[in-house]
């Protein structure tokens, strides 16, 4: 446990002072260091899954106070939250219908509760599933009850049947853990990917002479660009420079170094460009669960100008940005404002910063904001490792990806939980 | 003799020297354009060619000179020209005035053309090197140096004063154009120019027409621009209200004048001054409003969405407003504009205002 908690530690101390760059960095080592996390937990042999949603909380609630901007953080901590509910939910199943087969003779458990109410455990998780899932004919012709929390009435489900469970159960926390741990290598082996997975859909995307516009650097947009390219794809790419922090101009050079025809532009110049332009495929820094994206700076002004031209927005982002969150405010709340010294030279601008002394407030402020927020209505097309959707489909892939209950990351004294 | 190692005050006074004992005319006009892009350049360029000359530090100068202002920005085609005629001449290794006069001649050609003052190669320089921007500001100039050379032309014999300045000033603007492309403002002030010229009586003796040209300019910079610019001032005044958050983007004359005055009413607002690349205009405003107690705020044309909504007026300056509405500035200002436009419609209760566009020359 010391051990652990000192890799906290210092990942909590690189968040605070923003060593890590991007969200792919973050969520991946998020996803290491809770494995290492529950690698290392001792779990008890009843609720052995409370005991991990427990430990991974708390870990979890201290990463995000570290830094609230960097949602992959929150997300991929959801997520393992959310892996850990499952696979408890699957082994219980999997140790109830053992249970089933040798008492009932046909059935499987998910039908006919009425009929079986020694089963309302399984009842219950079946019931808990697909209220997460969409509905569907079958689960409304089921007619199942509401469900209410499920570890405790699977762990209850478990005491109540006895001992002939207890031989089960040693077995059962090594499976628990060993496949909470195999879903979590999967994880961080998605989040490594992601990259190449929203690349192979490029071919689909860009076609012959087209014109593509982007702002400032992203990975995923470069890797995307490539690909195409590598298909004997022929199109052009404006990159506008992304001030304060010009990172348009290393994707440019990135760019002229893979072979594609890039032309620089400036900011100011993107609504003179937008016209000529075919489609605007940026990356984002998340995509929250409206389908809003807070992407860097600049970017609304690049989709409210392209929603003028008509021209279609697409937005690339992986699975680990997307926030099970409602953006509320976010232009001020999930914003973080940086140094204006990339905006005003400090040594031309110091016989400004003293007028203004005498009165007691400067007169002069710098606004330097990182991030934008992009409405749902204007991004065409999100383009995810599981292919491309609309934003308003963002709320299933939410609820395929996370559980309502982990929304809330802070313990209150209360919890229904 | 390297003339690497010189200070440039001794060089500029080496230079003038030498150029003393020659035609005063092209001299000054040699001064002019060789002296002023930069010093630097022209030591390293100057230094350079010594290596092509045996001896005569006068021919070394002037091929050092027209090096160094091919070196530092962008010279005219015949400067090149020049310079490799005075190569070519050098190398036949005649004697000093035949390697050196076709240069010369050449030199002394071309600035015969902008007349005797230089006035306008003055202009042309500031153009091409940004020194003048702004609407406004190139026309004034450009009308100024119009004065200039009225002042010193004279009517050839066995010509008329109206068509003959009209075709120089065809050529004068023509040059221009080549410098940099003209403005609307500067298109219209010298139709207004072309037509004075030509309703000008055949009876009006020279010195009387070149008296009336320059009072005709002076009026013109007088109503059409300067009092243009106060009235249209006293008109969007009246839209600041106490409170307000006026927001602009780069630098415009206008909108700067309007704010001052603004100030001087003591109504009571703050001001977002937007800028972006690749001038940064703003950066040249901000600190004449910072000085007169005006409150402030700075940013980027990238976080103009995030800095709408505390916004309450926008103002942008025009470079043209075309014959159907359309209004031509700053590259970035539709941006502004449509974001604008855009949280127009998020909040209907805000008191948000439609744009003002401050213009000048509007025909």
């Amino acid at each position: 446990m010391p051990d652990v908690q000192s890799l906290v530690n210092e990942f909590i101390l690189k968040l605070k002072k923003r060593k890590i760059e991007g969200s792919q960095a973050n969520a991946r080592q998020t996803a290491v260091l809770l494995r290492s996390v529950i690698s290392q937990q001792r779990i008890p042999y009843t609720s052995q899954a409370a005991a991990l949603i427990d430990a991974v909380r708390a870990v979890g609630q201290q990463l995000t106070a570290a830094n609230p901007i960097e949602l992959a953080v929150g997300n991929i901590v959801r997520r393992v939250l959310h892996i850990i509910r499952e696979e408890d939910l699957s082994l219980t199943t999997g140790a109830i219908e053992g249970l089933n087969v040798s008492s009932v003779s046909d059935d499987d458990s998910d039908t006919d509760k009425d009929d079986n109410p020694g089963l309302s455990a399984a009842a219950l998780a079946a019931a808990a599933r697909s209220t997460l899932r969409p509905p569907s004919l079958q689960t409304l012709l089921e007619d199942l009850p509401d469900s209410s929390a499920i570890p405790h009435t699977s762990s209850s489900g478990d005491n109540s049947d006895g001992k002939s469970k207890s031989a089960d159960k040693s077995t059962k926390s090594r499976k628990l853990k060993h496949d909470v741990i195999e879903a979590v290598n999967e994880l961080i082996q998605d989040i490594d990917t992601c990259h190449d997975q929203i690349a192979e859909q490029a071919v689909e995307h860009i076609h012959h002479n087209e014109v593509i516009l982007t702002l400032g650097s992203s990975k995923t947009v470069l890797e995307f660009l490539c690909a195409a390219k590598e298909k004997k794809r022929s199109f052009r790419v404006f990159v506008a420079e992304g001030a304060p922090r010009y990172q348009g101009h290393l994707l440019a050079k990135e760019l002229v170094a893979r072979g594609l025809q890039t032309t620089l532009i400036t900011d100011s110049a993107v609504f003179a460009m937008i016209s000529r332009v075919n489609m605007v495929i940026v990356g984002a820094h998340a995509v929250m669960a409206n389908g809003g994206v807070i992407a860097p700076v600049g970017l609304n002004m690049v989709a409210l100008a392209a929603q003028r031209h008509a021209v279609p927005f697409v937005v690339l982002a992986g699975c680990h940005k997307l926030c099970p969150l409602y953006p509320h405010n976010p232009e001020v709340l999930l914003n973080e404002l940086r140094s204006p010294s990339e905006l005003l030279d400090f040594g031309e601008f110091s016989d400004c910063m003293d007028f203004g002394y005498g009165t007691g407030t400067p007169l002069l402020h710098v606004v330097n904001p990182t991030f934008d927020y992009v409405p749902p209505k204007l991004v065409s097309l999100f383009i995810t490792d599981i292919g491309g959707h609309n934003p308003s489909y963002m709320y299933r892939l939410i609820a395929d990806y996370y559980s309502a209950d982990d929304l809330v990351l802070q313990k209150k004294a209360a919890s229904v939980n | 003799m390297l003339l690497l190692n010189l200070d440039p005050m001794v060089f500029v006074r080496v230079v003038l020297e030498v150029l003393s004992e020659l035609d005063e005319l092209w001299g000054r006009c040699l001064v002019w354009y060789f002296i002023r892009p930069g010093i630097p350049g022209l030591v390293i360029c100057s230094s350079s060619t010594t290596g092509f000359f045996d001896n005569s530090k006068t021919t070394r100068l002037m091929l050092g000179l027209s090096w160094g202002s091919i070196c530092v920005h962008k010279s005219p085609i015949w400067m090149h020209m020049t310079a490799c005629s005075g190569m070519a001449v050098e190398a036949t290794k005649g004697s000093m005035i035949s390697r050196v006069f076709p240069f010369l001649y050449i030199l002394y050609a071309q600035s015969r053309r902008f007349g005797a003052s230089y006035a306008l190669p003055d202009l042309m320089w500031q153009y091409l090197s940004g020194d003048i921007c702004g609407g406004k500001a190139r026309c004034i100039a450009m009308l100024k140096a119009f004065q200039e050379v009225i002042q010193e032309y004279s009517t050839p014999l066995e010509k008329t004063l109206s068509r003959d300045l009209t075709a120089k000033i065809s050529i004068y603007v023509n040059f221009l154009n080549e410098c940099r492309p003209i403005s609307v403002s500067m298109g219209n002030a010298i139709r207004f120019f072309k037509n004075r010229i030509a309703e000008l009586p055949l009876t009006m003796s020279e010195s009387e027409a070149k008296a009336a040209l320059h009072s005709y300019i002076d009026q013109f910079i007088g109503e059409k621009i300067m009092m243009a610019d106060k009235v249209i001032v006293n008109h969007a005044v009246t839209k600041i209200r106490d409170g307000d958050v006026l927001l602009t983007y780069g630098s415009s004359s206008a909108v700067e004048m309007l704010i001052l005055h603004a100030h001087e009413l003591r109504k009571k607002f703050r001001v977002v001054v937007v800028d972006s690349r690749p001038k940064l205009e703003g950066q040249h405003l901000l600190p004449r409003l910072v000085r007169e107690g005006i409150s402030c705020t700075y940013t980027n044309i990238n976080a103009n969405s995030y800095i709408m909504h505390e916004v309450t007026r926008v103002f942008l300056g025009a470079s043209a407003v075309l014959s159907n509405g359309t209004v031509y500035s700053r590259v970035g200002t539709a941006c502004v504009a449509m974001v604008a436009h855009a949280l127009l419609f998020w909040l209907l209760t805000h008191g948000k205002s439609a744009l003002a566009c401050l213009s000048e020359q509007i025909v």
